[in-house]
């Protein structure tokens, strides 16, 4: 079973695009890389109510506005939320320890009054709702899904990003999208059981639960080898 | 008659029989004719292992399940718990059962209890 799971690999999916689709008469296996979504139901709780923006946002203006004054030290998980609720750009190497003392500094430093900063931020994309309370927690450690699909015969358990080798599908091409659940159209995978939780919460175990999608990603077409076959 | 070398056939078929069992133990990997049985007997033992296989994990995922079944509940084992699936419709196999029951614990508990409760009503 945990064979035929790979860790879904970028470059096996930019293979997939740039070879030709060949149809060989023995390839049979089936990779398929399957998404989890959670519904607006369970929101993902990793972020603020922040808008998404399709500028690209600059770093010297975020870092200013980002960083509140806070009177508590920061934990590095609360850190790490943080900045993934401020949209803060990857790489950006953002030095929340310090957040409290230079979010006061860098509001000086620019010579930006409270409405231009708040302005500037819409501009942007987004909108900060106010300072966060030691009594808050709006962040939960992330807990990954798992839903429980049968093709064919063979049941598989799968997670987010999880890439799985079966049968070929009747009418599925590569770089096929196909899912199950709100919004999208059932095909011959049929979802057994989708079970939204981890190992500490469980929301839901009714099979085909409401607000819960699935999609699955065809990948490539490919001759079975001895290991391989579902 | 002109003395005639049998040439390399033969050396090349025990060639290939050696590198099959060159993992084996003692003489089985040394011997020509050690390896010759032991690569026979090799390839029936897959043969007949392959099929056995899934026999085997199936038993496997059965135990599993019935150890988790019966240490959550009194006087459940197995056997009711899959008389309740069917009875419920619920399509899971042996192998997620056992891998839910491994991994995610809560999950089965649910399980367990929503087979349960609709049976009771």
């Amino acid at each position: 079973m945990a064979a035929r799971r790979l860790a879904g690999s970028v470059t096996r999916h930019f293979r997939s695009l740039n070879q030709p689709i060949s149809r060989s008469l023995s390839s049979q296996a089936l990779v398929m890389r399957t998404e989890v979504i959670p519904s607006p139901q369970y929101p993902q709780q990793n972020s603020f109510s922040a808008l998404h923006s399709t500028n690209p946002l600059r770093s010297g203006d975020l870092r200013k506005l980002s960083s509140r004054s806070t009177d508590f030290s920061l934990s590095e998980d609360e850190d790490r939320e943080d900045d993934d609720g401020d949209e803060v750009e990857e790489g950006e190497s953002c030095d929340e320890e310090d957040g409290s003392v230079s979010g006061r500094k860098l509001a000086s430093r620019s010579g930006k009054s409270k409405e231009e900063m708040v302005k500037e931020a819409a501009e942007i994309g987004y909108s900060v709702v106010g300072p966060l309370t030691l009594s808050e927690n709006p962040f939960k450690l992330y807990e990954p899904a798992f839903a429980i699909v049968q093709i064919g015969s063979h049941q598989f358990k799968v997670c987010n990003g999880d890439s799985i080798f079966t049968e070929r599908l009747k009418y599925c091409e590569v770089n096929d999208k196909n899912g199950h659940g709100e919004g999208t159209v059932q095909t011959v995978v049929k979802v057994v059981m989708v079970t939204v939780g981890s190992r500490k919460i469980v929301f839901a175990t009714d099979p085909c639960c409401a607000g819960i999608g699935f999609h699955f990603i065809y990948e490539e077409d490919g001759p079975v080898f001895d290991g391989m076959c579902s | 008659m002109t003395r005639v070398k049998r040439g390399y056939t033969a050396r090349r078929r025990r060639k290939k029989i050696r590198l099959f069992a060159s993992t084996f133990i003692g003489a089985h990997s040394r011997l020509t004719r050690a390896t010759t049985q032991q690569r026979m007997r090799a390839l029936v033992s897959s043969h007949l292992d392959r099929s056995r296989k899934k026999i085997y994990f199936r038993r496997l995922w059965i135990t599993r399940i019935n150890a988790v079944t019966r240490e959550e509940r009194v006087f459940y084992s197995y056997s009711k718990l899959i008389h309740n699936l069917y009875k419920r419709q619920l399509l899971l196999n042996r192998k997620i059962l056992a891998q839910i029951a491994l991994s995610n614990k809560n999950c089965f508990d649910m399980i367990l209890n929503k087979i349960i409760n609709k049976k009771i009503k």
